[in-house]
């Protein structure tokens, strides 16, 4: 690192100014969120933005409050601040989705779980663009279930031995490792016996899958891992403490999908008339029609509710509700109760437009991919189901269904599931 | 719910009871009593107006709170000296009950017009749902005059204004219905200009949300009460995913009505342009969210819910009629429409 070490906030924000002005673009008009289906990240493309974050991390402003062992600046909340108002300007490597779960939650479980060994080994590279992290967390068995993995890690010596499956790794086609959840103790109660690890993306027996998904796009993957070696050296969290690491991934995932709509400076502004569905009653030509017109202020509305919502449970949250971070969860819900509700509104407003259109009109692909991606929400990162249980238990106070799995061991569950009847 | 004698529901029981008449002295001591007036004694907040609002609405009070503190606010902001003098005070006094005919009423003949008459001014027409109509002594009507709109201050028992009783949903709300039938209007009757009108909508939204959310937040907590208490099939019912759902369902629809509130109150107290805009909002959301609130309510209790002397049905009956006071959804997704188009325009 070139920089000095102590610079004064005013320094480190003029210091990273002169620098990003001397070596990055600057961002032209505002990001716009990209809609699944319309953009593939190739290897190759990622390559590129690999190298442009190396040059950031040499310059001094990866990290920057991270530990220096580890790579960082060691500096301040107020320094990470100051940059990132600075650089909200220019154009910053953009490493996808995996580049997002690699440093807002794979990089915050290591910090916080992982050995000083496993740190010093492995977050100069992240920080650096050498090394990106997708999360093997769910088996293709067990989704809402996360406790559920049946993927195996067995011990033999100082190694371990990896055999199963996980799916819904987002980016891991393009990434070098999986923050990885195996069952290392079948004879343990359920949560008790997992255990987390690093496995190399590219190591014998490691099959990754892209999946292709319903808008075409190609984002999670599948993997299948026969007979992998790891190392001990790479287990994060100690030998069948997966579950509190687990919490901590959650934790992060949850901050990563849920922080614009919980902030507290969300604008209470209307904004204009529901754009999209407007455009699209124009192109249907039913700009008049009533019931168009119905559900477009029903849309509009819906919308508004949201970001109210968000400022509500923020307020709620810093004013100190019993239910605290719980809350969280009723923006989740409303937002994957929203979201298909919109989306058959525009399918009703659009009629025959809303499912043919002319070849490669963006306007009539942006609607069906709308409709595609409205139960992303609903489904990913804890579904519908998941945050009514959440509300209903620890918002609400509503007693938790019986449960099938206390008091057994995790192959005694198995078993029992097995056998499954309803009745005992 | 209790059914005790001294529940407070009780009293909305007893008004229509009484044939959904408010009892005069009853009134009287209401307002003077309570903190009533937002232009009165007490100079309540708009905060606290919404509070005790709520209040209201969560033991089903009876009386017009929104139209009185609707027609003492359109009085002290732009009501003539004379008006002033004559109306405030008894008003205030809980001597004289008010009622509002608002464009969002609705009606099934002509929307009340003023129209010239040589010299002199005649107001004609007919809206729906007007509260307390067998006892109100003041109407404030919102009516076409010259192709905008106009508030009209007159006293009912003028010449050719005619309030009938109507059967309703609702029987603790007292509604009826007005005819003008060729009624003299002075200049002097008149509250002057376009401005009035639309603060006086946004007001009305404000509070008569108030006492819906109010509604809507007691229903649910009993609701939710119940199904910790009720036990079937071994097992306290609420334990079961299907009714713990759908109770997760009412609480989001409370908790956006809430939120939607507190976005009108922020609006209001700022004077902010979108307030008109967020207040439809907030009542074409509130409509439905209260209905969904309540059916759920009505599924969790079951059959019990069935009978006149659960307090269910008053909540379910006066969020359901909420949702068509001072206009349903429907005519208030318009008016968000018109909103726009007036912008773009």
């Amino acid at each position: 690192m070139t920089n000095i070490e102590r610079p004064t906030v005013e320094e480190f924000r003029e210091s990273a100014r002169a620098w990003l002005d001397a070596n990055l673009e600057r961002q032209v008009g505002s990001r716009k969120r990209r809609t699944r289906g319309m953009v593939h990240r190739t290897v190759e493309d990622i390559a590129e933005q690999r190298a442009i974050q190396a040059r950031v991390h040499e310059a001094g402003f990866m990290g920057i409050t991270w530990p220096v062992e580890y790579g960082g600046r060691g500096l301040s909340e107020e320094y990470d601040l100051a940059f990132t108002s600075v650089a909200a300007d220019y154009v910053m490597p953009d490493l996808g989705i995996a580049g997002a779960v690699t440093m807002i939650v794979c990089a915050n479980a290591i910090l916080r779980h992982a050995s000083d060994e496993f740190k010093r080994k492995h977050l100069p590279r992240i920080l650096s663009g050498e090394e990106l992290w997708a999360e093997f967390f769910s088996d293709p068995e067990a989704g809402s279930d996360l406790a559920g993995v049946v993927t195996t890690a067995t011990r033999d010596g100082d190694n371990w031995i990896l055999n199963g499956a996980k799916i819904w790794s987002s980016g891991a086609y393009y990434a070098d490792f999986g923050l990885c959840l195996a069952r290392t103790d079948w004879d343990a109660p359920k949560h008790a016996g997992l255990t987390w690890f690093a496995v190399d993306t590219t190591a014998p027996g490691v099959v990754v899958e892209p999946l292709k998904e319903i808008t075409g796009d190609i984002e999670f993957c599948r993997e299948i891992f026969t007979d992998v070696v790891i190392a001990d050296s790479e287990r994060i969290g100690e030998v069948g403490e997966g579950w509190p690491v687990a919490q901590t991934v959650l934790r992060f995932e949850r901050e990563a999908s849920s922080g614009s709509l919980t902030s507290g400076s969300v604008s209470l502004d209307p904004g204009p008339l529901a754009p999209d569905l407007v455009a699209l009653a124009a192109r249907a030509g039913r700009s008049d029609d009533e019931h168009a017109l119905q559900l477009i202020a029903r849309s509009h509305v819906d919308d508004f509710v949201l970001r109210a919502l968000g400022v509500r449970m923020s307020r709620l949250m810093s004013e100190g509700h019993p239910a605290g971070p719980g809350l969280v969860s009723y923006t989740k819900l409303a937002v994957g109760m929203t979201e298909p509700k919109r989306a058959k509104a525009a399918i009703e407003i659009g009629g025959a437009a809303a499912v043919a259109w002319g070849p490669g009109d963006i306007e009539g692909l942006s609607t069906a991919l709308g409709y595609l991606n409205s139960r992303v929400t609903s489904i990913a990162g804890g579904t519908n189901e998941i945050q009514h249980n959440a509300i209903g238990e620890r918002v609400l106070g509503l007693p938790r269904e019986p449960s099938f799995d206390k008091g057994k061991t995790f192959r005694e569950i198995q078993e029992a599931a097995e056998s499954w009847s309803g009745t005992r | 719910m209790t059914t005790e004698l001294d529940h407070p529901v009780d009293a909305a029981r007893r008004f229509w009871d009484a044939g959904s008449r408010l009892n005069r002295d009853t009134y009287r001591a209401d307002v003077r009593s309570a903190p009533f007036i937002l232009a009165g004694r007490s100079e309540l907040s708009l905060a606290e107006a919404v509070e005790l609002a709520e209040a209201r609405g969560r033991s089903l009070r009876v009386g017009p709170f929104v139209a009185a503190n609707a027609v003492a606010n359109t009085l002290r902001s732009h009501g003539s000296e004379q008006q002033k003098e004559r109306w405030l005070a008894p008003l205030l006094a809980g001597e004289i009950v008010p009622t509002l005919v608002l464009e969002t009423q609705g009606t099934t003949g002509m929307v009340p017009t003023v129209r010239k008459d040589g010299r002199a001014l005649v107001l004609e027409g007919s809206a729906e749902l007007v509260q307390y109509a067998l006892d109100a002594d003041l109407l404030l009507v919102s009516a076409l005059h010259d192709g905008r709109r106009e508030l009209v201050l007159v006293e009912s028992s003028r010449s050719g204004i005619e309030l009938a009783a109507v059967d309703a949903l609702d029987g603790t709300r007292g509604l009826g219905r007005v005819t003008f039938t060729g009624v003299s209007i002075a200049a002097s009757d008149l509250v002057s200009g376009d401005t009035p009108a639309v603060e006086l909508l946004d007001l009305v939204a404000l509070l008569s949300l108030g006492e819906t959310i109010g509604a809507m937040d007691e229903l649910f907590d009993s609701a939710l009460a119940y199904s910790k208490s009720r036990f079937a099939f071994g097992r306290p019912i609420g334990s079961f995913q299907v009714i713990k759902h759908s109770l997760v369902d009412a609480s989001l629809a409370l908790e956006s009505s809430k939120a939607l509130r507190d976005a009108l109150l922020d609006a209001l107290v700022e004077h902010r342009d979108t307030a008109s805009e967020i207040a439809s909002m907030a009542k074409s959301f509130v409509a439905g969210a209260g209905i969904d609130l309540s059916h759920i309510a009505w599924q969790t209790y079951g059959g019990i819910a069935y009978t006149w002397a659960n307090d269910f049905h008053l909540y379910m009956r006066r969020i359901t009629s909420d949702a068509a006071l001072f206009g349903d959804a429907s005519w208030h997704n318009r008016r968000i429409i018109a909103l726009h188009e007036g912008a773009s325009a």
